[in-house]
């Protein structure tokens, strides 16, 4: 075989061969990084109790909801609430979070098939030195998604965060829970709902749940029982958490209006509500002054400790007065016009037949 | 006078005569007529021995004329039903339709009335009944009889004259506990990767399509969206901006009038602007209201400021979601001297939660 034949064997055989050595890694690190980021994760949120020095764990499912096989990753961050509000927030590990150092996951990376449940144990070990709440954010994400930038392309990464909350139990625990203001929407209602907001302030130093009714009574007697923070919410420490009640059980109600089974916004994204008018409710219409007793209750670790606040608001149906007075009275004043014009055509007629007499 | 006397006498003989004939030939037609019911049987609506059950009873006729039906829950056994805990209740209610309906058998017709008395029910009130047809009764009462415990027993229909013995068991638990578990999910999609701008304008707002992320979850509390930012301008504090390697890391904006966190606002054209602008695409029926965070609302074209430092709620919902969807897109302006380059670009990073 001639040189030059040789070569040209040898450069094509090299040209198959190269580039199955390099496309496997990378194919593995960026296999999907375009395709849609689809994940499941369960339980949520996760409450973790121990004393210090021992270790806890738990089991996190985990699910690649694609069709295609991903890499997941496991990260940790911390949450807390915030504002006024006590919206949670997440963070980054700050200088001094050394109770990240305590936690370890097993598998920390793992291939994800599609609609196959993974666990990932998470195990937190306690030092002696432990106390109080502990609030991890675990974040699962596409492991190697190493976001590549082209020309005016924005990337997007996507993960979820499971919350854990860990009480690290010693005697100084302190569990206090104050009600910050309940307040309703509306002080005067033309017709329901009427939603109330319970705003707690947790003064412990450690997460607790408070959880209760409102008792909405006429006239001393009870007509409403709502369910407050029946999902069993955390309020964690130092900060509020802001609960809504509401009461919809009245004719006619103003409901969120719905269309192929999607809530029907407005152009600032609020939900559109209109009055329905069920006139088999129509005993349940609201009429007067009411008054809306909260009672909560959250346990301090020795005993339930009640939480107690109330307001009062009016109901005024004033389209449906208006209407109950329109009907009967409409027709009688109508009668009564109408006699009185009848009445004065017929004193005209009479007057105006004298005056003939008279002038004839 | 003898011959009437003796004809007398043998008249009355006569008589008395036929009469026996007659009563004896009516106990023999009411013996010949004392058959056995056919295709009979008692369903019992619980088996479990101490359970309280209705029960439903069907039998075919033999003769005509039967206007009452009785069910003696003893019947011929030596272990009986009321001798074994086993109770009938004296109170007790008939419906035919449904057993109709579902036996293909004949209603039991009349006005029916039952009771309960000692180990037997008595169904009066009954039409006469035609001959080799099968009816059909429920009685309904819940508490129609209490179990005997568990064993076979041998009740014993009887349908005016005639009657038949049917077997009925009762068993120590007749019941599947039947339990799942729904659990705690929460599902997060973000629809793409990548999101384009076209060529920026000092004329105009630019937007890039936007990419959507789907959020599903039985949380009671809800779920809350996040994002950061990975470039910051060059002012301070830094803020999120688009980023041009080629030229000379120049950032868009490179400052930034709007607080971090405050309200979304209109862009500007002319000036150098950069932002987010979420959306509700859908807030699906049946769940939690989705809210917009007023630093992202991304309604009327306007668009909040990015934090490259912290992670900044984009979105929230009150409740569990069946696949609520927000739509975020980038939107962007310039002015005249901002830095000519073909590759300005940002990385955001979405996390989404169930609430605690």
């Amino acid at each position: 075989m001639k040189r030059w034949k040789l070569g040209l064997l040898l450069i094509s055989g090299l040209l198959l061969v190269v580039p199955t050595l390099g496309s496997p890694t990378a194919a593995a690190a960026t296999s999907n990084s375009g395709a849609p980021f689809n994940i499941f994760t369960s339980p949520l949120p996760i409450d973790l109790t121990g004393p210090p020095g021992s270790t806890l764990s738990t089991d996190i499912r985990v699910k690649n909801g694609g069709d295609t096989n991903e890499t997941f990753k496991v990260t940790l961050m911390k949450f807390s609430a915030y504002g006024d509000q006590g919206k949670p927030a997440i963070h980054d590990r700050g200088p001094g979070d050394d109770y990240f150092d305590w936690v370890s996951f097993s598998p920390q990376t793992f291939a994800a098939p599609p609609n196959v449940w993974q666990t990932v144990k998470m195990t937190i070990n306690l030092p002696s030195t432990a106390a109080f709440g502990y609030y991890y954010a675990v974040i699962f994400s596409r492991a190697g998604d190493t976001p590549t930038h082209t020309n005016k392309e924005n990337v997007l990464v996507g993960s979820s965060a499971v919350l854990v909350l860990v009480d690290a139990q010693v005697p100084g625990a302190k569990r206090a829970a104050q009600v910050v203001s309940f307040t309703s929407d509306k002080h005067v209602y033309e017709f329901l709902p009427a939603t109330f907001q319970v705003k707690l302030h947790n003064s412990g130093n450690v997460h607790l749940i408070a959880h209760g009714d409102i008792f909405i009574s006429k006239g001393g007697k009870t007509v409403a029982k709502l369910a407050v923070n029946s999902a069993r919410g955390n309020v964690l420490p130092g900060s509020n958490r802001v609960f809504a009640a509401s009461w919809d059980d009245g004719f006619p109600v103003y409901v969120t209006k719905e269309r192929g089974g999607q809530v029907l916004l407005d152009s600032q994204d609020k939900p559109v509500k209109g009055l329905r008018w069920d006139f088999s409710k129509f005993s349940k219409l609201k009429f007067g002054h009411y008054t809306a007793h909260l009672l909560m209750a959250y346990d301090n670790g020795q005993a339930d400790v009640p939480l107690n606040a109330e307001l009062s608001f009016w109901v005024i149906p004033w389209r449906v007065i208006f209407l109950a007075i329109a009907i009967p009275v409409t027709p009688a004043v109508a009668v009564y016009l109408l006699m009185r014009w009848r009445f004065k055509k017929r004193l005209a007629k009479a007057v105006h037949g004298s005056k003939s007499k008279k002038d004839t | 006078m003898n011959i009437k006397r003796s004809a007398s006498k043998v008249s009355s003989r006569t008589i008395i005569g036929i009469v026996i004939v007659q009563l004896v030939f009516v106990w023999l037609t009411q013996v010949v007529h004392a058959a056995t019911l056919t295709d009979t049987s008692i369903r019992l609506n619980r088996l479990q021995a101490g359970a309280t059950t209705s029960f439903r009873l069907v039998f075919k006729t033999v003769g005509a004329g039967a206007t009452s039906v009785a069910i003696n829950f003893n019947g011929a056994d030596t272990t009986t039903w009321t001798g074994s805990s086993g109770l009938v209740n004296a109170t007790q209610t008939t419906a035919t339709a449904a057993c109709a309906t579902e036996t293909g058998a004949t209603a039991l017709p009349g006005t029916l009335s039952a009771s309960g008395s000692g180990s037997t029910v008595t169904i009066t009130g009954v039409t006469a009944l035609a001959a080799t047809t099968t009816y059909c009764v429920d009685l309904t009462s819940a508490s129609a009889v209490t179990n005997a415990a568990a064993n076979e027993y041998h009740p014993t229909i009887t349908v005016g004259s005639d009657s038949t013995t049917v077997a009925v068991r009762t068993i120590s638990n007749d019941q599947i506990v039947v339990s799942a578990v729904v659990p705690p999910l929460f599902n997060f999609v973000l629809g793409g990767n990548t999101d384009s701008f076209p060529n920026l304008s000092t004329t105009s707002v630019s937007s890039t399509a936007g990419k959507t992320v789907t959020i599903t979850t039985n949380a009671p509390a809800g779920w809350i969206a996040w994002v950061k930012d990975l470039n910051g301008s060059s002012g301070s504090p830094t803020k999120g901006a688009l980023k041009s390697i080629t030229a000379s890391n120049y950032t868009i904006p490179t400052t930034n009038a709007n607080a971090l966190g405050s309200a979304s606002h209109t862009l500007t054209t002319g000036s150098e602007d950069y932002g987010l602008g979420v959306i509700i695409s859908t807030d699906a029926s049946g769940g939690g209201t989705v809210s917009l965070d007023p630093a992202y609302d991304g309604t009327s074209s306007k668009a909040g400021v990015l934090d490259p430092n912290t992670y900044r709620t984009i979105a929230s919902s009150n409740g569990t979601a069946n696949g609520d969807i927000i739509n975020l897109a980038e939107r962007a302006t310039i002015s005249g001297n901002t830095a000519a380059a073909n590759d300005y670009s940002d990385t955001i990073t979405i996390i989404g939660a169930g609430s605690f």
